[in-house]
């Protein structure tokens, strides 16, 4: 009994509510991240690490195209294999400074994950893991404008990655479902077959047929941003990760669709006492404020106003 | 053809169909919670269509480059006492200026060292200031980029108390105000205006430098003033086509940011014919040595398309006005080659921005004053 206390401790425990009991899912740390989970930071490795997907390590590559005035960044993320339906990650080698990021989208999408950092990371990522503790709540239902139909295809695959960049807020659906405003499904007239071997274009055409107005997030002043919504009839949660190269962002500013009251952001790397600032409410019924400056994720939790 | 379907078929190179297709202009929606100041405050200002041009061969050396500090300030003193019809220019200052304002100096630091608003003529424009009794704690030189004003070191030209600024080092981005277009398919949509445009100027003088630009045909005061004060611009360039022929007159009538910018000093002391907006390639860059004064950005930055199209006809360059498809080339031909194009030259955004009021572009309606000193 008392070593399953202890084993209790030793995890960093986030509660999902799935509509039925609440389940603690953990990050666990591979051989060069014992000292944190000695700390109660991680969880030991598992016994049987069979059943966790290997998955690349997560970050950003700048894309110099020809006569382009900037260069275009192009985030590594691993939130679409987490929305098709991975829930067991196993980051087996990441390099220095990937490590906050492996645990920020592990902690963000609510998956099990195996990290293996580099052993410059280990500090900060201590850090990192402790304010994720301290901000880990019971999850919230996943917030969505398209539904997909996931025919499991590769080409599919890369279409999620191009949503999940965009932040295109989707979930994978059943052939059928229309609960959310636009369905994607491929053979359908608006999104034909041949359309996936371009996934830039494909995803494309499901923001055109969503519309930016539809969007429930849109983040500006940033190209290196991931959102992820979850939330209720009362309530929402917005995870904002940043995967620039230092993992740092300025400060950026968000629109969330629906009128909220912005309860409070936790924000890796800001100051106490940082702030949502230059809150809106606008005539779109749309709520809009700027987020601080952050390292690797911030987190806002709204109220909605009745 | 609709923008996604452009972008579908957009390669590295234009043809010319996809250069003689009809040009369609974005959409776009403003937000602002300002209104203009009224007629006759801001651009055009109090002199529409009236452009006035200093020259003077001694301004700098083309060696060294060291400007001739004097002689600048005697080039300045007669282009505003020329363009305001004063005798003294104390008047022609005061007429502008008053010891209440807060006054932002937009600078051009794309290209600094090499290619920038030259510090000495950034210096004398802050002395004037002082004349009328605005204090160093009430002016402001400032960019959008923090690094590229770091670079022109102004702060060791200017009195203690001048303040330096970027949007990286002093209140961001203002939240209300911005243009929103979706031009190529960007996530980031909105382009906002710089806080201290808003929050602080009560003034704002527009300092371009003279010189070519890539995308937007020339750069002068209509390209300084909008993608210098707002963010998020670079997005309005993909592949070979950019929309700066009706972003950059859209983002400059931008209230407050129209009504603000009282006055335009141009500074052709030293240029870029080729290579622009930057100065990587020093056989590139060439020495107007002339001042152009207004409040109209049109007029003055019709005259400057004269000035650039000039040099490059002496230089054997194609006109910043040519598209042909086998102009095109990758950007390293481009560096290369002044006869090379790499986005297709926009110069007709200055003619643009006329049509949104923001000054006179027909030369024949213009009232142009040449001096020399």
């Amino acid at each position: 009994m008392k070593g399953a206390f202890a084993v209790f401790l030793l995890v960093l425990t986030v509660l999902v509510d799935d509509g039925q009991s609440p389940v603690q899912l953990r990050l666990h740390g591979g051989p060069a991240a014992s000292g944190l989970v000695s700390q109660g930071l991680l969880a030991a490795l598992p016994a049987d690490a069979s059943g966790f997907q290997a998955v690349p390590p997560p970050g950003l590559r700048n894309v110099r195209n020809d006569a382009q005035a900037t260069v275009a960044p192009w985030v590594d993320s691993n939130g679409w294999r987490f929305q098709r339906g991975l829930t067991r990650a196993n980051y087996e080698k990441l390099p220095a400074g990937a490590s906050l990021l492996a645990a920020a989208e592990a902690f963000t999408f609510a998956v099990d994950a195996i990290v293996n950092p580099d052993a410059s990371d280990l500090e900060e990522l201590g850090r990192l893991l402790a304010f994720l503790k301290t901000n880990s709540r019971p999850a919230m239902p996943l917030v969505a404008n398209v539904g997909i139909v996931d025919d499991g295809s590769p080409e599919m695959g890369e279409v999620l990655n191009m949503l999940t960049r965009r932040n295109l807020l989707y979930r994978v659906v059943p052939q059928g479902d229309r609960s959310l405003p636009v369905t994607v499904e491929v053979g359908a007239p608006a999104f034909p077959r041949e359309a996936l071997t371009n996934p830039s274009d494909f995803a494309a055409r499901v923001r055109e047929a969503l519309g930016d107005d539809r969007r429930s997030v849109r983040v500006y002043g940033t190209s290196t941003v991931i959102a992820h919504l979850t939330g209720d009839d009362a309530r929402a949660r917005l995870h904002l990760v940043s995967y620039s190269r230092s993992r740092s962002e300025a400060s950026i500013r968000v629109r969330v669709l629906g009128r909220y009251r912005p309860a409070s952001v936790v924000a890796f790397g800001a100051p106490d006492g940082a702030a949502l600032t230059d809150v809106r409410q606008a005539e779109d019924a749309a709520t809009e404020f700027s987020v601080p400056a952050f390292n690797t994720i911030a987190i806002v939790d709204l109220e909605r106003v009745k | 053809m609709d923008r996604r379907a452009f972008l579908a078929s957009a390669a590295a190179l234009p043809t010319l169909a996809q250069l003689e297709a009809p040009r369609t202009i974005p959409k776009y929606r403003v937000a602002t919670t300002y209104k203009a100041a009224g007629p006759g405050v801001g651009m055009p200002g109090a002199y529409p269509g009236r452009v006035v041009t200093v020259h003077s061969a001694k301004s700098i050396d083309e060696v060294t480059e060291v400007v001739d500090v004097p002689t600048v300030r005697e080039m300045i003193a007669r282009g505003m006492t020329t363009l305001t019809g004063d005798r003294d220019s104390r008047d022609s200052w005061a007429r502008f200026f008053n010891a209440q304002d807060v006054v932002g100096i937009k600078i051009n630091g794309s290209g600094a060292p090499g290619a920038m608003s030259m510090p000495d003529v950034v210096a004398e424009i802050v002395r004037n200031l002082g004349v009328v009794g605005v204090p160093p704690a009430n002016i402001t030189i400032h960019e959008r980029g923090g690094g590229q004003i770091l670079l022109a070191k102004y702060d060791q030209f200017v009195p203690a108390g001048v303040r330096i600024a970027s949007v990286d080092t002093w209140l961001g981005y203002d939240p209300d105000v911005y243009v929103e277009a979706n031009f190529f398919g960007e996530e980031d949509t909105r382009s906002h205006l710089i806080r201290m445009v808003t929050s602080q100027f009560t003034k704002i003088i527009n300092v371009p430098n003279m010189k070519d630009h890539s995308a937007s045909g020339v750069t002068g005061c209509l390209k300084n003033i909008a993608y210098g004060e707002f963010g998020n611009v670079a997005r309005s360039h993909y592949r070979f086509q950019t929309e700066t022929y009706s972003f950059i007159g859209t983002l400059a009538a931008v209230e407050p940011l129209r009504s603000r910018t009282v006055l335009n000093i141009m500074d052709g002391l030293r240029g870029v014919w080729h290579g622009g907006p930057f100065s990587r390639d020093k056989r590139y860059r060439f020495y107007p040595k002339q001042m152009k004064f207004g409040t109209d950005p049109v007029a003055i930055d019709r005259f400057l398309i004269d000035v650039i199209d000039e040099k490059r006809k002496q230089e054997g360059a194609i006109s910043v006005w040519n598209k042909e498809p086998r102009y095109f080339g990758t950007t390293p031909q481009w560096q290369a080659d002044p006869s090379i194009n790499r986005f297709v030259r926009e110069t007709g955004h200055i003619e643009y921005a006329s049509r949104l009021g923001l000054g006179v572009y027909d030369v024949t309606k213009i009232s142009h004053t040449e001096i020399t000193v």
